[in-house]
């Protein structure tokens, strides 16, 4: 009886230790963090002087006397509205590299590749593809004789904001496209066959079958896309610092500049409090709207 | 069933396809000769080709450098992931009172994206002493919860009997760990090898916020400061492009299958 | 089973990487004496004896003069020990003059290197 007591111990003690070293990384990065942010928040802070509670006054002084902080919230909103535009052309192409076609994983390889790529390598590139004077895409209109002169993409109040959305897209497609994938992969083929005996025709197949069995794999897509605004700060950093005035800045872009440009760490800290509740509300939103097969992991017992 | 035509599927995957590729193939083309678009007419195949912007961007900063702070900070992610997920992996195969807590705090965890937490673990960080240091760039990112789950379902793919076999035999647990397990689960350490580099080697937002000191910057941060640094470098700054490009895409198409294994394993946990 | 742990897509790639980038190291510390030699011909070929040859380093960062010589009989000239990789070459006499500065660019720095064409001087109008 003791013997096992002692083995019992042991084998605690053992999964203890193992456990010992993700439990503080997690606990020192994510879940500290987040609560010191929270009392960050509510707090006169900066690094030189004491802290001082501060009450809602920088949630005062954010939701009614800070008009940049609506613009950057409109413009993260109009960054995730343009999610279902990548899913749309990804699940077009998934439907294309399922196809029963010779080279099909060649064409899954390139379309995939912008995505493992350093953001802020493709920040410079398409920033030089959006240039006024040497940029490709200007000279491709120019050359079809749509535009009489370039256009500065990324210095003008109004395209930016798209273009920027445009090179974040082009970066992701191939990421929804293989989530998509997998669950097309997913569907078994004798539903189609069935379909097919019944005379379903092609669109009808579609709609009847592939959308219905692939809904959790757009919902994963969905709460990637909500990610993907919410943390999406290397590529409009790299292309437009936030320019031209806060016409591309983000959340996650404003608080970085709020923190370590003006050094407002408490500003920030409220702002962060704002930007992770307005996440994980659509997170869970999205979550519960696909049935909660999104989140959904094994605990497996 | 009636089978469609392929070449339908072809032409339309190959404007897709080179839609993708377009900017990849005209940076290149760019670093090779620095000419300008505008020079007529403009050509796709580069003419007089030739490797000097590349020398010219070894030289202009330390590059090298850069380099072995970004190898080295992947190389500590990358076994640091390793040990602790494969251990933290290991430990939720086993029956223990608090489990399910445990697995709930892992899963919450995922919820909390790491850049909504920037500014209080820069203050940690700033505590602990390790702002511009490898360790301080490489903590925060030390273990990962998909990776976790990863070697979780791995371990629990290897059969009872085999470990209770082991364990007759009077094997200790760090022996059924490494004869046992291991050799079983080399999958699951692939994609762990092949995520946690790539994650590492992109990381931007983390190594900008607590490195100060010039010799301890990562490429990604040269690379940002680069056009800062210097003006009129079309060659200069797409050729170090192609270079900060080239190792992360080699290792991807290297490793394709077990990267796309682990993204797709961690979307669907959310 | 040995085979496959050590001759893999993976060795491959990394040992390929490894010898070729071990190699070119080998080559460079033979060859980065900084000897940069030429001659210096006017409009008819024929050589120009006692110019002055200016070597001036330029890169993305600084502009420079580092160092002159001064041709010998035949109008050949040579250089030692530079460290530079991107430079540009002057040759002037008296009343003549290169068109343009001659750009040399290097693969490392100091790298030795024959000019093969000659540089050429002309009457400054």
């Amino acid at each position: 009886m003791l013997l096992f007591k002692r083995k019992k111990t042991r084998e605690t003690l053992l999964i203890a230790f193992f456990l010992a070293p993700s439990l503080i990384i997690f606990v020192l990065y994510r879940i500290i963090p987040l609560v010191w942010n929270g009392v960050l928040s509510f707090e006169f802070w900066s690094p030189y002087k004491p802290a001082e509670f501060a009450g809602l006054y920088h949630y005062q002084e954010m939701l009614f006397y800070d008009d940049v902080f609506w613009e950057v919230l409109l413009n993260t909103i109009l960054f995730m509205l343009s999610a279902p535009l990548g899913i749309v052309l990804a699940l077009a192409i998934a439907l294309l590299v399922n196809a029963p076609i010779k080279g099909r994983n060649i064409y899954r390889t390139i379309v995939f590749m912008s995505y493992p790529v350093m953001t802020v390598a493709v920040g410079i590139i398409w920033q030089w593809l959006y240039n006024e004077k040497v940029g490709l895409i200007n000279y491709i209109l120019i050359s079809l004789g749509i535009i009489e002169e370039g256009i500065p993409f990324l210095e003008s109040f109004n395209l930016a904001l798209p273009c920027v959305i445009v090179a974040s897209i082009w970066q992701v497609v191939g990421f929804y496209m293989i989530v998509l994938l997998t669950g097309l992969q997913n569907i078994p083929p004798s539903l189609y066959e069935s379909a097919a005996i019944d005379g379903a025709n092609s669109w009808q197949r579609f709609k009847r079958i592939t959308l219905p069995l692939i809904r959790p794999s757009i919902f994963i897509c969905i709460v990637i896309g909500i990610i993907n605004s919410f943390t999406n700060f290397d590529l409009v950093f790299v292309m437009t610092q936030g320019g031209p005035g806060h016409a591309t800045d983000l959340l996650i872009t404003y608080i970085y500049e709020a923190a370590f440009t003006l050094s407002k760490f408490d500003y920030a800290a409220a702002l962060t409090v704002v930007n992770f509740v307005f996440f994980l509300g659509l997170a869970l939103l999205a979550n519960k709207l696909s049935g909660g097969e999104a989140g959904a992991v094994e605990t497996g017992d | 069933m009636n089978r469609s035509p392929h070449w339908p599927f072809h032409v339309t995957l190959s404007i897709i396809c080179a839609l993708m590729l377009v900017p990849f193939i005209w940076v290149l083309k760019t670093s090779l000769t620095g000419e300008n678009i505008f020079t007529y007419p403009p050509s796709v195949l580069p003419q007089d080709p030739h490797l000097f912007y590349y020398v010219d961007v070894w030289y202009s900063i330390p590059f090298f450098r850069y380099l072995v702070n970004s190898f080295f900070v992947s190389i500590i992610v990358v076994a640091a992931n390793i040990i602790f997920n494969a251990m933290a992996g290991y430990a939720l195969t086993r029956e223990f009172i608090g489990k399910r807590a445990i697995i709930m705090l892992f899963l919450s965890c995922m919820m909390i994206p790491f850049q909504v937490t920037i500014i209080p673990a820069y203050l940690i960080t700033k505590e602990l002493g390790l702002l511009n240091t490898y360790l301080g760039m490489a903590l925060p990112i030390m273990s990962t919860i998909v990776c976790i789950f990863v070697f979780k379902a791995s371990f629990d793919a290897v059969p009872k009997s085999l470990i209770d076999a082991a364990r007759i035999d009077g094997l200790p647990d760090w022996k059924i760990i490494f004869k046992v397990m291991v050799p079983l689960s080399q999958s699951a350490i692939a994609t762990n090898i092949i995520l946690a580099f790539i994650w590492s080697w992109n990381n931007f937002l983390w190594p900008l916020v607590i490195i100060r000191d010039q010799h301890m910057q990562t490429l990604p941060l040269g690379l940002s400061r680069f056009l800062t640094v210097v003006e009129d470098t079309t060659g200069a700054m797409y050729a170090f492009c192609i270079m900060v490009l080239i190792p992360g895409l080699v290792i991807f198409l290297l490793a394709q299958r077990q990267f796309i294994a682990g993204l797709t394993s961690g979307a669907a946990k959310g | 089973m040995l085979r496959s742990v050590f001759v893999n897509r993976y060795t491959i790639t990394f040992g390929l990487t490894l010898v070729i980038a071990l190699l070119w190291n080998l080559f460079v510390s033979f060859n980065d004496s900084g000897i940069l030699s030429g001659r210096v011909v006017d409009q008819n070929n024929q050589p120009i004896g006692n110019a002055r040859v200016i070597l001036s380093e330029k890169t993305l960062l600084v502009t420079a003069s580092r160092d002159e010589v001064i041709t010998d009989a035949d109008g050949y000239f040579r250089f030692e020990g530079h460290k530079l990789y991107h430079l540009y070459l002057e040759v002037s006499k008296d009343d003549l003059a290169s068109a343009s500065s001659q750009e040399v660019r290097l693969y490392f720095k100091g790298q030795n290197k024959i000019l093969k064409k000659p540089l050429v001087l002309e009457p400054q109008s």
